[in-house]
């Protein structure tokens, strides 16, 4: 076991260097001067840009540039808020358990209504159930997650007035949120479980359960289930990253803070600091968080552990 | 026996190359019904975009501040927003834009990706090598974040947000590509046609790219689909279409604070990309399952 999370871990390193490399990139290829853009709004003179480019390290070579970047990065220091001139990291882990709330939320919302959709489609194969199940699965992966937020928020919360429609702060104003960011996973689960199910319902295993006598729950539970669901889970963690992203547009449409609102707020306001460290640390959480699954798949599924 | 034959020639004679392969593909395309609603639905969403100027009935940015938020009936069959502009003429407008976004980013994509993804399937070693470390670093961006980065370097616009997605979508196609290039250049025909004396471009381009075709397109049908949502997406949180241009994510943005005073102004684009999204995805699963060379015996 320790080999393979060693190899793992080595794996992950180099894609960490590469992703932090495009985001410092992505901000050096904007078109125009980075600190004239960024004092663009308050009429500042010549002086006051070059001394911000000397601030921000700009007149450096763009090797320099990135090893100064990445050495303090490795140290935790992400540069300073070019508005607010708090840490970013400060700035960013004020925010991530916000969206940590909302994303566990959201997949627990997801499993809870995947699993049992896709089982249920796949048990009643070619049915009306299974048709109306892919259905509502094809909707979901359809349809724009910010309109299905607006869509809640008019119903249950302006007309019904069952939810709170905006902000952050008990279970009562994570459910909308949470539902909204964890429909689009859910129908992506629900179709994963349905032909996940299907190919293990069809293996010689069941045949032999059945032959023996087992009911039918019993032969689904103990053989078919477990089985099926382990591509699931590694889906439910791939998931995960998507819902991160995704927690960008729901944290907007519910105006709840979160990383994904204070990403979109320091792209508006050119706080390019800020924009570069947000993106850094969720693109870094999902790397682990890919590495985590990678790992429990492999302690899971015992062939790959043999392997 | 490994065949000698290309893949894609038809069994029947005095039929070109792919002639055989594509008309099995759309035979089995025709027997897919929810694959030809899908089709049926988006060729209405294209012939509505196309004839936008002649079905509108009004101007979709010309502002009437005196029809302001008016609820669907007639004139205004879908309503007006908060500035008196009809829902329905700007969602006809609002097609032509969203196509064209999907268009142009999965053009992008599919464009660079497939020349990257031939080139690092066919030379393998270091080339493939870089490709592949460069490919797994953008898909270490999850969902939209990626995007998200290029439109906030590149700043707000619908140009811009083409760009952003197409660019974002390019590590997709290159992984698909390359392993279907890794397969086909296997074969025994590619080492006839060398040699025979094919040069390297040759043999990329008449026989491992015939290979890719199928698949290339069941992605790029699928990927229209989620290029139309990330791009409504990014028009939604302010760094796509900027106002007043006739966009459904755009749309879906501005409707948000008069959801209470105008359910409408929100509630038809949003049924619009739905639809189109919908119509995009039956169609690229159906072309998968008839595309499938499992079904094609």
């Amino acid at each position: 076991m320790l080999p393979l999370v060693a190899r793992r871990l080595a794996s992950a390193i180099p894609v960490l260097i590469g992703v932090s490399l495009i985001v410092f990139l992505m901000m050096r290829l904007l078109p125009g001067d980075v600190a004239q853009l960024i004092l663009s709004d308050w009429g500042a003179s010549r002086d006051q840009v070059e001394q911000l480019r000397e601030q921000l390290g700009l007149n450096d070579p763009l090797w320099l540039q990135y090893y100064n970047f990445a050495t303090r990065a490795l140290q935790g220091d992400l540069g300073r808020s070019v508005h607010t001139n708090r840490p970013v990291l400060a700035e960013v882990l004020s925010q991530f358990p916000s969206t940590i709330e909302l994303t566990l939320a959201a997949i627990g919302f997801a499993v809870l209504l995947g699993v049992p959709l896709g089982t249920i489609a796949a048990l009643r194969h070619n049915s009306a159930l299974d048709n109306s199940s892919m259905l509502i699965s094809l909707v979901g992966v359809s349809m724009p997650s910010f309109w299905l937020g607006l869509l809640l928020i008019f119903t249950f919360s302006l007309t019904l007035g069952w939810f709170p429609a905006t902000g952050r702060g008990g279970m009562e104003r994570l459910v909308l949120p949470a539902v909204t960011l964890g429909f689009i996973a859910a129908a992506t689960i629900a179709r994963l479980v349905r032909s996940s199910m299907l190919e293990v319902l069809r293996q010689e295993y069941v045949l032999v359960a059945h032959a023996k006598g087992l009911s039918g729950w019993a032969v689904i539970w103990r053989h078919a289930m477990r089985n099926a669901l382990i591509p699931v889970i590694t889906i439910v963690g791939l998931q995960f990253g998507n819902l991160l992203a995704g927690a960008v547009i729901v944290e907007t449409v519910f105006t709840r803070p979160g990383l994904g609102r204070l990403t979109i707020t320091a792209i508006l306001g050119k706080d390019f600091t800020l924009v570069q460290g947000a993106i850094l640390f969720t693109a870094t959480v999902y790397i682990v968080v890919n590495l985590l699954v990678d790992l429990s798949y492999s302690f899971i599924d015992p062939r790959i552990r043999q392997s | 026996m490994e065949s000698l034959v290309h893949p894609a020639v038809g069994a029947e004679e005095g039929k070109g190359p792919s002639e055989g392969v594509l008309s099995g593909t759309f035979r089995r395309l025709r027997r897919n019904r929810a694959a030809m609603g899908g089709l049926i639905l988006l060729v209405l969403l294209v012939t509505m975009a196309i004839a936008a100027p002649a079905l509108a009935p009004y101007d979709p940015i010309k502002v009437a501040p005196s029809e302001s938020i008016k609820s669907p009936r007639a004139p205004h069959w879908l309503g007006t927003d908060q500035f008196g502009r009809d829902i329905l003429s700007r969602i006809l407008f609002g097609a032509r834009v969203s196509l064209r976004t999907g268009l142009i980013s999965v053009g992008i994509a599919a464009s660079i990706g497939v020349v990257v993804g031939l080139f690092a399937g066919f030379y393998g070693g270091w080339v493939d090598i870089a490709i592949s470390r460069a490919v797994d670093m953008m898909l270490a961006f999850p969902g939209i974040l990626l995007a998200l980065c290029i439109s906030a370097a590149l700043g707000p616009g619908i140009n811009q947000v083409m760009i952003a997605v197409g660019i974002a979508g390019i590590p997709t196609f290159v992984r698909m590509v390359r392993a279907s290039v890794l397969s086909a250049r296997e074969n025994l025909y590619v080492d006839a046609a060398r040699a025979l004396g094919a040069s390297n471009l040759r043999i990329i381009g008449l026989h491992i790219l015939p290979n890719v075709v199928a698949p290339v397109i069941v992605l790029a049908t699928l990927s229209l689909g989620w290029s139309m949502l990330n791009a409504a997406a990014l028009s939604f949180l302010g760094l796509g279409a900027q106002p007043p241009m006739a966009e459904w994510g755009a749309m879906l943005s501005t409707g948000r604070e008069y959801l209470r005073a105008g359910w409408w102004i929100t509630t038809f684009p949003g049924i619009a990309i739905m639809l189109a999204v919908c119509s995009i995805n039956l169609l690229g699963d159906g072309l998968r399952d008839a595309m499938d060379p499992r079904l094609r015996r």
